[in-house]
């Protein structure tokens, strides 16, 4: 009894994305001219409903059929049964797995405190498998605050009411959060001073480090190429077997930090690990904590027989069309 | 009028068999190790019950093994369910802790 999968990626796929620095751009080539991501009607990365339903219905067709040709009444019937049995489980399991979000409809199930599920739904249409947190991980700090009333007994001093309202703007606005993530770091202080012990002090000084690495970070560093690969004719090929070619490549780029418009950079190289050539392949604007799938055209040029595949800052003159 | 109907319904649902089924091999082949492992030993667990139900055998040692396969099958079937929820929960946990 087969289902579709889970979305967990082979190693081998998984390429670092994050801090790359634009290379020399090179348009002398038509061939390399970047195509507009398309949309990817069928899902094919993730693992989909539609597609268990299926597997699980046509798997139950072929055992109660073969059960009830090979053996006589009343077996048969038996085998039968406990085939529907085990369907209902599954299809039980099914229903539990969707409203865990786990078939990619993130639509269905916004997570609890999350202010933007109504607000904002085409952020939440390109945001797949993972609950839409408007606050970057980097600058969530509601375990800390957590922590820090316990440190407190129960109850924040007057000291940190600063750091509160300035907490509760980062999270509820997207608008020139790197200016508040400023203000929010300055009202740490008057808690640095505060705190007695000295784990609470190290954790302190650690959220004020957060908050500098991302006020200093780059858009873009925060996102990264989760898993790509390479195909013709829908099936998966190795770079080499691809020269002069136009081959299809699906890139998942996840952005761990604030929205931002961002390009895949796809640098090939041949056999000496020499670069060859790059492309770059819009993705468009990549929300808070969501995934976005490239899947596009690319021409792989000769000698390329490996590439590098991570995120760059989408120049202003590129064309994008939003997935 | 009707045949036309039931063509374009037929082709519909085959174009959609066709995608889910693409989809499908797609996700297998992502695949992690272990997972691919799993629905190997369905296969072939599932593969060996047909065999088992149909092979000229005595009809007890029929059922009998079937029985077996069959039951190793949905063992299998049912530890990969359990590993997708836990699995599932994990992501929303860690989700929501973000």
């Amino acid at each position: 009894m087969s289902g579709p999968t889970d979305s967990q990626s082979d190693d081998s796929l998984r390429t670092d994305g994050g801090g790359a620095t634009r290379g020399t751009r090179d348009t002398s080539s038509p061939e390399t001219e970047p195509e507009p991501v398309e949309p990817d009607p069928t899902e094919e990365s993730g693992p989909n409903l539609a597609a268990f339903l299926l597997t699980a219905g046509s798997v139950t067709a072929v055992f109660v059929a073969i059960f009830v040709f090979a053996f006589p009444e009343p077996i048969n019937q038996y085998f039968a049964g406990i085939v529907l049995a085990v369907t209902v489980i599954t299809l039980i399991v099914g229903m539990v797995l969707d409203l865990l979000g786990y078939f990619g409809d993130e639509a269905k199930v916004p997570a609890p405190d999350d202010e933007t599920a109504s607000s904002e739904p085409t952020q939440l249409e390109s945001v797949r498998r993972r609950p839409n947190k408007p606050l970057p991980k980097q600058v969530n700090f509601d375990d800390e605050i957590r922590e820090l009333r316990d440190h407190f007994g129960g109850d924040l001093p007057e000291q940190m009411d600063a750091f509160l309202t300035e907490y509760e703007k980062l999270k509820s606005s997207s608008q020139n959060r790197k200016v508040v993530a400023g203000s929010l770091r300055a009202a740490l202080n008057p808690i640095a001073a505060l705190v007695t012990d000295e784990e609470t002090e190290e954790m302190v000084d650690e959220m004020g480090d957060q908050l500098f690495a991302y006020i200093k970070a780059d858009p873009v560093d925060n996102m990264v190429v989760t898993e790509h690969a390479f195909y013709t004719d829908g099936v998966q090929t190795p770079i080499a077997d691809l020269q002069t070619e136009q081959a299809r490549i699906k890139a998942t780029v996840h952005n761990k930090g604030d929205s931002a418009k961002a390009e895949v950079a796809v640098r090939f190289k041949n056999e000496a690990g020499v670069p060859v050539k790059t492309a770059y392949l819009p993705v468009g604007e990549v929300v808070t904590e969501a995934r976005k799938e490239l899947n596009t055209s690319v021409y792989v040029p000769s000698l390329a027989t490996a590439a590098d595949v991570f995120v760059v800052r989408a120049t202003q003159d590129t064309p994008v069309l939003d997935m | 009028m009707w045949v036309l109907t039931t063509l374009a319904t037929e082709r519909t649902l085959f174009i959609a068999l066709a995608r889910h089924t693409g989809c499908v091999i797609d996700q297998i082949r992502r695949a992690d190790y272990l997972t691919k492992v799993q629905y190997l030993m369905m296969v072939v667990f599932g593969a060996s019950t047909a065999a088992l139900a149909f092979a000229p055998l005595p009809q007890q040692v029929n059922i009998l093994g079937a029985g077996v396969a069959f039951g190793i099958t949905v063992g299998l079937w049912f530890s990969h369910l359990l590993s997708m929820v836990v699995d599932a929960a994990t992501d929303l946990r860690s989700g929501a802790a973000q």
